[in-house]
């Protein structure tokens, strides 16, 4: 599913700079499954967060999405109009979408105190201001994802029962963590946390399913092959190698499994239509960069 | 002074006026040279050479192969091009403002918001090659200028296809995206008289269309000639 395709005129080599034909709509990257549910809910109108503009750079940036495009918004009301335009869109993606693909990327995360509501990237790295007072780091645990993930899927029982689910765990370690541990720690917690909830929330009845992407690209007996020379980033290779296993695990499927329908899927996971090799916009590199 | 217009077929109401009145000259040289469709200035048409620019597009060769132009005649003073605002291309789309609407316009129902941003990213790629050439022709001429062209006029059948306001606000923002382009450039702009247009809806007066029915965007000679006195003013 495309539910926010790019506009004619725009050249295809713009369109991640502008959001487009990365995801199934234009939210962005969805880390958390915190982040992924409160999508769901904002798009629903059933959550409304009380800090939802940034100023950046001379113009205003949408907090759940801030590096949507290259230059910010004009004006508040520009930037309100075009999120209400993307949540109703992906609202109706949500409804009628026959399969949801998430890949879990991380446990840490930024919240706001006044109501919880996540940040894909830190206050004050693209956009708006952090403050102890107004913003806290959180790094979810097992329960919490789990409890999210759950939460998440009761709100689609109300809106879109016969959705089934495809989870999957980035093989991308951590570029910078803002706990207290050396990163590699922080990677293999958030690894294992996410990889645990998973494989707990799939319920091996064909509606919540694990597909091992992880395993694929990181298990040790691949030797890092798939991984770029900066052992982080995957290769093209290593996509195509996980996308075609993919694809033959659900054609392979008996019909009737509901995933074989390629229109109603919905992707909330990176990709590039050139391979990870582009200098893809990440907000991960921003916090590398930038990040506290 | 040697004035060089050249473009698209907005040229031909100048071309009608200077033709049919010789004292709009005001004693200067100018000729009205088009290159041709605008729509194929869209993609790569020219190539800088050791004199100037070379024109390489089969259809635009057909009137110019070169600019300056290396005919024996006195090089121009001033290049005035008319390619650059020509909105009603990107407009009459067949199905992209049926689905899009510009964001400063407020949400639509059923329409994907338009940011500014990608907006001015769709005109910029459009004119790239454009707003090269005008670049590029001020390393050969002491002026280059460029011409507006008429607004919109309500009759022209897009309005009956798609909502007015939205195409109205799309035009309206294409030409500030331009307009602000040019002037990073340092190239001078020629608006459209501000007399040939309703100041409160933005469109064209009927009284500056050209005369044939199905003629929906191009400007009549009295146009043509208010265009002219306006680009000798600023060529001065």
């Amino acid at each position: 599913m495309d539910v926010e395709p790019a506009p004619d005129f725009l050249p295809e080599k713009d369109w991640q700079d502008y959001g487009y034909g990365i995801y199934s709509g234009r939210y962005g990257n969805i880390y958390t499954v915190r982040q992924m549910l409160q999508l769901v809910q904002r798009s629903l109108g059933e959550f409304e967060p009380k800090e939802d503009i940034w100023e950046h750079k001379g113009g205003i940036v949408d907090p759940f999405r801030p590096t949507l495009q290259p230059e910010p918004f004009g004006t508040v009301e520009e930037m309100k109009a075009c999120r209400h335009s993307h949540l109703q869109a992906i609202a109706e993606m949500f409804s009628s979408a026959g399969l949801l693909i998430f890949t879990m990327g991380l446990t840490e995360s930024y919240f706001s105190k006044q109501d919880g509501a996540v940040y894909p990237v830190c206050p004050g790295v693209s956009g708006g201001t952090y403050s102890d007072n107004d913003h806290q780091f959180i790094n979810f645990n097992y329960v919490e994802v789990v409890r999210d993930f759950n939460t998440l899927k009761s709100l689609f029982n109300k809106i879109n029962p016969k959705i089934r689910y495809m989870l999957t765990v980035s093989p991308v370690p951590l570029v910078a963590t803002a706990t207290d541990k050396n990163v590699g720690v922080a990677t293999t917690y958030s690894k294992s946390v996410l990889r645990a909830a998973a494989g707990a929330l799939s319920d091996g009845k064909g509606r919540v399913d694990y597909f091992p992407s992880y395993e694929i690209i990181s298990m040790p007996a691949g030797k890092g092959m798939f991984y770029e020379s900066d052992k982080r980033g995957v290769q093209s290779a290593g996509v195509a190698h996980v996308m075609a296993n993919v694809l033959n695990s659900f054609s392979n499927r008996k019909s009737g499994s509901g995933t074989s329908n390629a229109q109603n899927v919905v992707e909330i996971r990176p990709k590039s239509k050139t391979g990870s090799e582009d200098a893809a916009v990440c907000d991960e590199e921003l916090l590398a960069q930038f990040g506290r | 002074m040697n004035i060089l217009i050249t473009g698209d077929s907005h040229l031909a109401a100048l071309d009608r006026a200077l033709k049919g009145d010789d004292s709009l000259c005001q004693g200067h040289n100018i000729r009205v040279i088009p290159l041709g469709n605008s729509e194929a200035s869209h993609n790569p048409y020219f190539q800088e050479s050791k004199n100037g620019i070379d024109i390489t597009l089969d259809r635009f060769q057909n009137f110019i192969t070169e600019l300056p132009p290396l005919d024996g005649q006195d090089k121009p003073d001033t290049i005035a091009v008319s390619f650059l605002f020509h909105t009603v291309r990107f407009l009459r789309h067949k199905t992209l403002w049926k689905s899009f609407s510009p964001a400063s316009l407020g949400p639509k129902s059923g329409l994907h918001c338009l940011s500014l941003a990608a907006l001015k990213r769709m005109v910029l790629n459009q004119q790239q090659y454009n707003l090269e050439l005008v670049n590029k022709l001020q390393k050969y001429v002491p002026n280059v200028i460029a011409l507006e062209g008429p607004r919109l006029f309500a009759h022209h059948p897009m309005f009956k296809e798609n909502e007015q306001d939205i195409l109205m606000e799309i035009d309206h923002q294409y030409r500030n995206i331009m307009r602000k382009a040019l002037s990073e450039a340092n190239v001078t702009v020629i608006g459209c008289p501000e007399e040939t247009y309703d100041s409160k809806t933005g469109l064209m007066k009927t009284s500056f269309r050209p005369g044939r029915s199905e003629d929906y965007h191009h400007g009549s000679t009295e146009f043509g000639a208010m265009v002219l006195q306006d680009l000798i003013a600023a060529s001065a």
